[in-house]
């Protein structure tokens, strides 16, 4: 309050200058740790973007990840030399699962990253716009979420031919309708607001409208909804590696260990059990991540 | 003792935020007897609805009663359990609300949802349901006692087709369905139009009569208060800081936050400074220029049903420079509709806008853009105009940032200054909109509307989401503005004891047409028309309250 009366008062140091912020980071992370279910998935979150950051340098047996075979050790159960086991070809299971990581990760960025960068502009645009833009659109985001997306994925890979390129691409294209839809419910309800007319009359351009006012507005949802989908995207590549689309062998990919493990079920139990138990983690973790970042950031489940 | 109803005796409730406990309520004593009527009068944040709603057991999350007890009937209901509150929740206390629409189901129709009530204080009671007919009777019963016409074709009406006023009496009858002993009315009129406030409040009154009900009324409206309490209190932080009978404080107030509160309701009858000081200085007003005019402007909306809604017809003004022109009116006059209308933020279906003689009814684009430079909107709820994304020092500086004409340090330097002429410190560029009380807000919304140095600024009911206090200063920072930076205000109220304060020429509205205007000294002393009459009344009612000790 003096600052009035004293126009040269010092400048303010960052800590003041961002107290709210600060205060608002503080409440969020207070309010995250109070769920057991959230902090859950933040460690399996962050355990296995550890492994996909540090997973070639820290496996056991590095060359079993490029394909390497030891015939001698074919199939050997859990022990202390080989965690998880050794596969049909003498590999490393603890190995390669940690490598997969990596790949796993790389595929859910790439599609819900695209998915995310094609879903929320059009969203948006057809959210704000309405009228014809936003009927053609909201129509043909319909047409793709009318075919189920694995099948559609699934024709689209098998058009393209299978690879881990393919699989991604082919994810993407059935992932962006999600976001549009979100993002233009979200928007149409933005829009309304007395601060976006408040805008308009000050003289704001439409761009300027979307890019300050409709997105920041949208982006809760579109963060929580990115979350959830990292494991969903990660699960769904897994599926089309599973059935022989993705990753070509000896490239350590979960869904197409899972796959090939499948012949020498149960005898040979580990073999499918710590990929997929991978899968399962992985999915888990980031779908109880989405949910805590839910709770924290919908305004409707605040209290303060 | 035995007619002692409530009894609130020492009563302290603390409410748990990530900042620490908020101290909410602290050491409240109260004492209701049986046909008491008391008013609790607060500004908002004072913790008056905490306070009754405590009584009625449904405080908010999170809260902790920290001393005292809250007695009712001889039964301490402090802390009482879900089922013992079955037996007193809406059968022996029953509340009503704010906001007569949002209480209301739309999905059912209003007789079925009062013999619901009605069918749940029997199950309640122990008695058993009686059948569908004995409660429609009982229902009907109910809307007539509470003034409705045609209970019996009323009955299967829905909510949206009936107006708030009738609503809210919708509400009371679903309150009194129970018989109650207390009745809590929470800003019963608030949401209302002044000449329907006027019936509601004579409704209870007579009901309070009729029924020998206690009731316990919470209003900012000192108005309201004088009308319905015998007793009232003043609540402010938390604390009662006086209670004793109405008259008496009213007329006599003790405390210093009760007499700023009074003060600060303008007074309908007194002749405003600005005519005195014209009066002194006498000087030949030179010819006025018109700014704006509106010709024959009509806004029709098409219903979902095909059918059309004049929002807005036929309507000619002309404001000059330098003057301020208020527009009167109730909800649903069409006087926001007009408003956006000047501005172009709405298109109007027929007739034109001349600003500073350049017709802009037609134009779209940049040229409107730069005419908007010109013309700037102040909207009636500061609270939701201002992105909550957005610091105070962004909102400022938006305006500058869109015309890209200035660099970075050039519109720091501006939003300073801004910030200082409305009053605010300039720390406070760093703020968030949440962190603001309502007349900060309100400053910044001003701030950010004449950031571009505007010729003309419409205010949409700039005051009527604030509370009285704040209310007499953001108007006295309004003038002291348009001195400074020489402009020219359409004022919109509903408030006509503001606008007789500060408008130069005012036209009165009433579904969409104009049915008086004129100089507002005159629309005053000789109005023409019954509704002027009307409005000007209602007004009298919480000017004459609170100017009780002049």
């Amino acid at each position: 309050m003096s600052n009035t009366e004293h126009p040269s008062a010092p400048p303010m140091t960052f800590a003041e200058r961002h107290a709210s912020q600060i205060r608002q980071v503080r409440l969020y992370a207070h309010m995250f740790r109070g769920s057991f279910s959230s902090m859950l998935g933040l460690a399996l979150v962050i355990a296995f973007l550890f492994l996909a950051a540090f997973g070639p340098w820290i496996v056991p047996y590095p060359e079993d990840t490029l394909g390497a075979v030891h015939m001698g050790s074919r199939l050997l159960p859990p022990s202390a030399e080989h965690w998880f086991g050794t596969d049909e070809m003498g590999a490393d299971i603890f190995s390669r699962v940690i490598v997969g990581a990596r790949t796993s990760l790389w595929i859910g960025i790439v599609i819900t990253g695209l998915g995310a960068l094609v879903g929320v502009p059009l969203g948006i645009i057809a959210g704000y716009k309405g009228g014809w833009v936003r009927a053609c659109i909201m129509r043909v985001t319909e047409l793709f979420l009318a075919v189920p997306g694995l099948a559609l994925a699934l024709a689209i890979v098998a058009s393209l031919g299978p690879g881990l390129t393919n699989c991604m691409v082919a994810l993407a294209i059935v992932w962006w309708p999600g976001y549009v839809r979100l993002v233009e419910a979200k928007t149409l309800a933005v829009k309304e607001e007395l601060f976006v007319e408040s805008a308009r009359s000050i003289g704001a351009r439409t761009p300027w409208i979307l890019w300050h006012h409709i997105l920041p507005n949208c982006l809760s949802p579109i963060i929580v909804k990115m979350s959830m989908d990292m494991g969903m995207a990660i699960l769904a590549a897994a599926g089309l590696g599973f059935i022989g689309l993705g990753a070509p062998p000896p490239a350590p990919e979960w869904g197409a260990m899972v796959s090939v493990a499948r012949s020498y079920m149960p005898d040979w139990w580990w073999y499918s059990f710590f990929p997929g138990a991978a899968i399962f983690l992985t999915v888990l973790g980031f779908n109880l991540l989405g949910d805590g970042l839910r709770d924290i950031l919908d305004p409707r489940s605040h209290t303060r | 003792m035995s007619d002692t109803l409530l009894d609130i005796d020492g009563y302290s409730l603390d409410i748990a935020t990530f900042d620490g406990p908020l101290h909410v309520l602290k050491d409240i004593n109260l004492t209701v007897r049986r046909g008491d009527t008391l008013g609790i009068v607060g500004e908002s944040g004072s913790g008056k609805t905490v306070l009754v709603r405590s009584v009625m057991g449904i405080g908010p999350k999170n809260s902790d009663v920290k001393a005292g007890t809250i007695t009712f009937d001889g039964q301490d209901i402090t802390r009482l359990s879900d089922k013992g509150w079955a037996k007193i929740r809406g059968v022996r206390i029953s509340m009503i609300f704010q906001d007569p629409m949002t209480y209301l189901n739309p999905l059912f129709s209003i007789g079925r949802q009062i013999s619901d009530v009605i069918a749940a204080h029997e199950r309640a009671a122990g008695e058993g349901v009686s059948p569908k007919s004995a409660r429609r009777h009982r229902t009907e019963e109910l809307l007539d006692q509470v003034g409705l016409p045609n209970p019996a074709d009323l009955f299967d009406q829905y909510p949206h087709q009936l107006s708030g006023g009738m609503r809210q009496r919708v509400l009371i009858a679903m309150a009194l369905a129970g018989k109650p002993d207390l009745l809590i009315a929470d800003e019963p009129t608030t949401a209302l139009d002044v000449t329907v406030q006027a019936q509601v409040l004579d409704l209870i009154k007579s009901l309070v009569k009729k029924l020998n009900l206690t009731v316990v009324m919470i209003s900012h409206d000192i108005g309201a208060i004088a009308t319905i309490a015998s007793r009232c209190a003043v609540m402010y932080k938390g604390e009662i800081v006086e209670q004793g009978e109405t008259n008496d404080i009213l007329g006599n107030p003790q405390h210093d936050y009760t007499r700023q509160l009074l003060a600060a309701v303008p007074d309908i009858e007194a002749k405003p400074a600005r005519l005195m000081a014209a009066e002194a200085a006498s000087e030949a007003p030179s010819k006025p220029t018109k700014l704006l005019e509106g010709m024959n402007l009509r806004k029709v909306y098409k219903t979902r049903a095909g059918g059309e809604f004049t929002a807005v017809n036929d309507i000619s003004l002309a404001v000059n420079t330098g003057e301020i022109f208020g527009v009167v009116g109730e909800s649903g006059s069409g006087k926001s509709t007009l408003a956006r209308m000047l501005l172009r933020l709405v298109d109007p279906t027929a007739g034109d806008i001349i600003f500073e003689g350049q017709n802009i009814s037609g134009i779209a684009g940049e040229p409107l853009r730069k005419i908007r430079q010109h013309m700037q909107f102040v909207f009636q709820n500061p609270h939701s105009a201002l992105n909550g994304r957005h610091t105070i020092g962004d909102a400022i500086g938006e305006p500058l940032r869109i015309q890209r004409t200035m660099n970075r340090r050039d519109i720091n330097a501006r939003t300073e200054a801004l910030l200082d002429i409305v009053q605010l410190p300039r720390n406070f560029k760093y703020r968030y909109p949440h962190e603001l009380s309502g007349g900060q807000k309100q400053r910044v919304c001003i701030a950010r509307a004449i950031a571009l140095n505007p010729r003309l600024l419409i205010l949409d009911e700039p005051t009527s989401a604030l509370d009285i206090s704040v209310q007499a200063q953001v108007l006295d920072f309004l003038q002291e503005v348009r001195k400074e930076l020489n402009l020219t205000y359409v004022f919109i109220s509903h408030d006509l004891a503001v606008i007789r304060q500060i408008c130069d020429r005012t036209i009165v509205m009433k579904r969409g047409d104009i049915v008086e205007q004129g100089d507002t000294e005159q629309i005053f002393l000789h109005p023409a028309e019954d509704y002027t009459k009307a409005l000007i009344e209602s007004g009298r009612v919480t000017s004459r309250a609170a100017n009780m000790r002049a």
